[in-house]
């Protein structure tokens, strides 16, 4: 089990606590940077703690590839300990602690895809969510103040998909999850951030289709592969 | 400027209570122990201490203390020094052993209930003998009741202590502090105040004061050696206590005095690494987080300040080894 996974922002944040609650899942104060370079640091720099020997780093891959990434993260981390890691396995190994990149996102996901989704992220787990009936039903009962309640996932999929082409056609590009989870709150007017639509979202969703959206993230979130294969 | 003449940059500790072995390496001018209950901290100060074996009146027993001996340790009961409730799991087999690291000098000390001392060939340096004999532990008793200046108003008036006294209460305070009085008669000392018509007695001031009083007492007592001290932080006000750190910068540079202290505070933390790195009250701090394994192995990391507050606005509590 990893002492602490370090995440880019509150979106993954809020699933990695939902997912994995038993984790240390450290969280910056508000005006701390966010985003993938700033995640990398903070794991660099919690190497040096005591009793933090295995650190995962969850990443949102955003439209680079796993070779772009884990250079981008050997070079951070050997910057800040003035030496380079050494690789075994799936650990970047640091004088007293291990770090692994788990990356979020769903890129082989076709639903995804045929939305025209490129960059890939954890928001993607939180889409495939929101599109499911029970889900969405779920989310929509506990709102007292949304605009717009959709009977079912598919009338909302629907109303977004017409969304993104006339986004398109403006020159906008909606290619994210992200993207389409704003397009989401926006059409049901949701006023709450982003991070109060997640937590709400998991919160009220059944245990079961968490179960089946998160469980492999979960997977490779909390379990640790061997240092020494 | 900084003058330390003698400066402790690393300590090995065997057999010492809960600690069978461990170092510590790297100090600076300024330490901060920071890690559970538990996790060696007070240990590793009074491990430290046990060089001072030899300064007069060095006493390492807690309860029953006399008021006349200089100096006085944290928690022992101990009927005997050193004894077997020092070693580590009580064993006699386990004999302690410190070593101390100077620039440029090593020194082993061994104790075990047949004798203490140290085993070190040849004669050290004056400042390293000097760093010994003025080494001072206090704890949070010590602090509030009035050993300190009973074993040594004297000795800070011979220094002009006094004087520095008034300007760092009063400028960490705000008070209007005109001097100070010993009497030998009641064994108390006395704040004589410029805005009040009468004497107050050191006790009758807030906690928070009489702890930072001692501490400045200590710090100027032990100048070219060092003060080790627990519990240093409490009662302190959240307004105040920037200037009782940057009082404790300024007194410690000033005075050659390394100082070692224990935290749980997240507060203490912050407030000295932001002083710190600040421009006007630069200081070689080192914090070092600490943890005792079930085994007896006492390790620590060592963080300079930019490091460890990264690492609190980033959602690490280095207080937590755990």
């Amino acid at each position: 089990m990893p002492s602490a996974v370090v995440v880019e922002g509150h979106i993954d944040r809020t699933v990695v606590k939902a997912i994995c609650p038993d984790l240390h899942t450290p969280e910056p104060e508000e005006d701390e940077p966010q985003g993938r370079e700033a995640a990398i640091r903070r794991a660099a720099i919690a190497t040096q703690l005591l009793r933090q020997d295995r650190i995962v780093l969850l990443l949102d891959p955003n439209g680079y590839s796993r070779d772009e990434i884990e250079k981008e993260v050997l070079s951070i981390i050997s910057q800040h300990l003035n030496q380079e890691p050494r690789r075994k396995g799936a650990w970047y190994l640091c004088e007293h602690s291990a770090i692994r990149i788990v990356l979020a996102g769903l890129p082989s996901d076709n639903d995804l895809r045929a939305l025209g989704c490129s960059r890939f992220m954890i928001d993607d787990y939180l889409l495939k969510l929101c599109l499911t009936d029970e889900a969405l039903s779920a989310f929509c009962r506990g709102e007292s103040q949304v605009a717009y309640r959709p009977q079912k996932a598919s009338e909302l999929e629907s109303i977004i998909g017409r969304l993104a082409v006339e986004l398109g056609k403006a020159g906008i590009s909606v290619d994210s999850s992200k993207r389409y989870l704003d397009l989401i709150r926006a059409t049901i007017g949701f006023a709450a951030s982003r991070a109060r639509f997640a937590e709400l979202l998991i919160s009220r969703s059944p245990q079961h289709l968490l179960s089946q959206m998160f469980g492999a993230l979960r997977n490779d979130i909390a379990t640790d592969p061997p240092i020494d294969p | 400027m900084c003058y330390h003449l003698a400066m402790l940059r690393a300590v090995t500790i065997r057999n010492y209570r809960g600690i069978k072995e461990g170092s510590i390496a790297g100090f600076g001018s300024v330490n901060l122990f920071v890690g559970p209950n538990g996790s060696g901290k007070s240990s590793a100060l009074e491990a430290i201490f046990l060089g001072a074996h030899q300064s007069p009146g060095f006493m390492f027993q807690g309860s029953g203390y006399s008021r006349q001996q200089h100096l006085v340790a944290l928690r022992h009961n101990e009927d005997q020094f050193p004894s077997t409730d020092m070693l580590y799991q009580k064993q006699p087999a386990n004999e302690i052993g410190i070593t101390y690291q100077f620039p440029g000098e090593t020194l082993e000390l061994r104790a075990s209930p047949q004798g203490i001392g140290f085993h070190s060939a040849g004669s050290w340096p004056l400042v390293i003998q000097a760093f010994f004999g003025k080494m001072r532990l206090l704890d949070v008793r010590v602090l509030l009741d009035r050993t300190l200046e009973e074993q040594a108003w004297d000795q800070l008036l011979n220094i002009r202590g006094d004087r520095d006294l008034l300007k760092m209460m009063n400028s960490v305070y705000e008070l209007k502090l005109e001097s100070f009085s010993y009497s030998a008669r009641t064994r108390a000392l006395k704040a004589l105040f410029t805005d009040r018509d009468y004497a107050l007695n050191i006790d009758d001031l807030g906690a928070g004061m009489r702890i930072a009083l001692r501490m400045f007492m200590a710090i100027l007592l032990s100048d070219g050696s060092a003060v080790l001290a627990e519990e240093f932080d409490g009662y302190q006000h959240v307004e105040s206590f920037p200037r009782f750190v940057e009082a404790l910068f300024s007194l410690s540079k000033r005075a050659g005095t390394q100082l070692f202290l224990a935290t749980h505070s997240n507060e203490t933390l912050r407030t000295f690494g932001d002083l710190a790195v600040s421009p006007s009250t630069q200081t070689d701090l080192r914090i070092f987080q600490t943890a005792l394994s079930k085994d007896g192995f006492f390790h620590t990391a060592a963080l300079k300040p930019d490091e460890a507050q990264a690492l609190m606005t980033g959602g690490f509590d280095i207080r937590r080894t755990g």
